[in-house]
């Protein structure tokens, strides 16, 4: 559910994004930021790879910040698109990886009970 | 020369007029063919589908404006898409692997309760034949013991049959006894090791010379009888005829003789075994007392009955 909605969110953000110059980078920006916190609950900092991903969004929002300061709109946009879909990015993969150690147990699980029969 | 130099000046043209993609657009092209042929095309082919139409707008971009930032940015976010789509793939395969386990945790669970049940029905049909077994043990049991009890009535009867068989052997035993003592007031009786010797005075059962019985001789040898039938067993019996010296020896010896045989008969008569029964005469040969005296030859004549004792 949570996923989709995340996915709903990015699309429309990159949907008001292609329309120019009706973009408010501060949307795509508060977007981007619940990624990041949902990669974060996802644990995507116990994950190398999903950090990768999670330092590069935050650094963009710190970035596109910056720029809504700095007036520059259309980047500010561009660095909060970016963002929002590099957290995405890393919450999937923090999410796969959390899934597969599940799955990694449960099989273990089959074993032990196919043993013991 | 001068046609020559346009010429080369035109074929460089294009290529100067074909521009080169950004390394944003490279790298997103390659991540979109990696996702196109990869397992996110069949787990993700939505996000694939998405990730290829901002690499489009990529390229279109490319196209109206190398090298613009519209370029670099569309194909930065096909790329990401391209990643997110392999992302999901693999989230999705992990739950499929997650959802294989759980059924084959279900399958190997069920295989294990019919097992289970398998065993629980061979234990109960296990526990049933060792009541059947039981039972019929039980049943066993109790013909065992009606048959102590048979049995045990048998031994108490044979118990008392014996019981009475040793009473009356007593009885016959007593009487035997008395029969004997009865006896002893009419003739001597000399108990020895291997044989009981009755000793009939002669001058009771003969006149003089004979050898017929007299009619009292008669009722004192029944009494004989009857204390030797009184006896357990029939015993081997020899009877003897003895006179005093006087006279010839062989008219003594043929006397005694026939005294004997006199006795036997009679004790056959009586019922006394025949087979039994052995008759000999021996004359003055075996005189107990002195020929000399009227007394002593008296003793002298007489008829023993040697009762040879049973083995």
């Amino acid at each position: 559910m949570m996923k989709r909605f995340l996915f709903l969110t990015a699309a429309l953000a990159l949907l008001t994004a292609s329309c120019g110059a009706a973009v408010n980078p501060r949307d795509t920006l508060t977007t981007a930021m619940a990624n990041v916190r949902a990669a974060e609950t996802a644990g995507a900092k116990d994950n190398p790879k999903a950090e990768l991903y999670l330092k590069r969004a935050t650094d963009q929002i710190a970035e596109a910040k910056k720029k809504i300061a700095e007036g520059d709109k259309e980047d500010a946009q561009r660095l909060a698109e970016r963002a929002a879909v590099d957290a995405e990015v890393a919450m999937v993969l923090s999410q796969a990886a959390q899934e597969r150690a599940k799955a990694k147990r449960a099989m273990k699980r089959v074993e032990r009970l196919k043993k013991g029969m | 020369m001068r046609r020559a130099l346009t010429f080369a000046l035109l074929a460089l043209l294009p290529a100067c007029a074909t521009p080169k993609p950004t390394q944003a657009l490279v790298d997103a092209r390659a991540a979109i063919q990696r996702a196109k042929s990869g397992k996110a095309n069949k787990l993700a082919p939505a996000r694939v589908l998405t990730a290829e139409k901002k690499l489009e707008e990529a390229e279109q971009a490319f196209k109206d404006e190398p090298g613009s930032k519209k370029e670099k940015h569309s194909a930065y976010l096909a790329m990401r898409l391209a990643e997110l789509a392999e992302a999901h793939a693999s989230l999705r395969a992990a739950r499929k692997m997650q959802e294989n386990a759980l059924s084959s945790y279900m399958d190997s669970q069920d295989a294990a309760r019919r097992q289970q049940k398998a065993e629980l029905r061979r234990r109960r049909k296990e526990l049933e034949d060792l009541e059947s077994r039981l039972k019929a043990a039980k049943g066993n049991n109790k013909k065992l013991a009606k048959l102590r009890e048979e049995l045990e009535k048998k031994k108490a009867n044979l118990q008392k049959s014996l019981e009475a068989e040793r009473k009356a052997r007593q009885a016959a035993e007593q009487k035997a006894a008395a029969a004997l003592g009865k006896l002893q007031e009419i003739a001597k009786i000399k108990e020895a090791q291997e044989e009981t010797i009755i000793t009939l005075s002669g001058s009771v059962l003969f006149t003089s010379g004979k050898s017929a019985l007299l009619p009292v001789a008669r009722q004192k040898l029944k009494q004989v009888v009857i204390a030797l039938k009184a006896q357990q067993k029939s015993r081997k019996m020899l009877i003897k005829g003895h006179t005093d010296s006087r006279g010839s020896k062989s008219r003594n010896r043929e006397l005694s003789r026939l005294r004997a045989e006199a006795v036997r008969d009679f004790l056959i008569e009586q019922g006394l075994d025949a087979n039994r029964i052995t008759a000999v005469g021996k004359g003055a040969s075996e005189p107990v007392a002195t020929n000399r005296t009227a007394e002593g030859r008296a003793n002298n004549r007489r008829v023993e009955i040697v009762l040879k004792k049973a083995h």
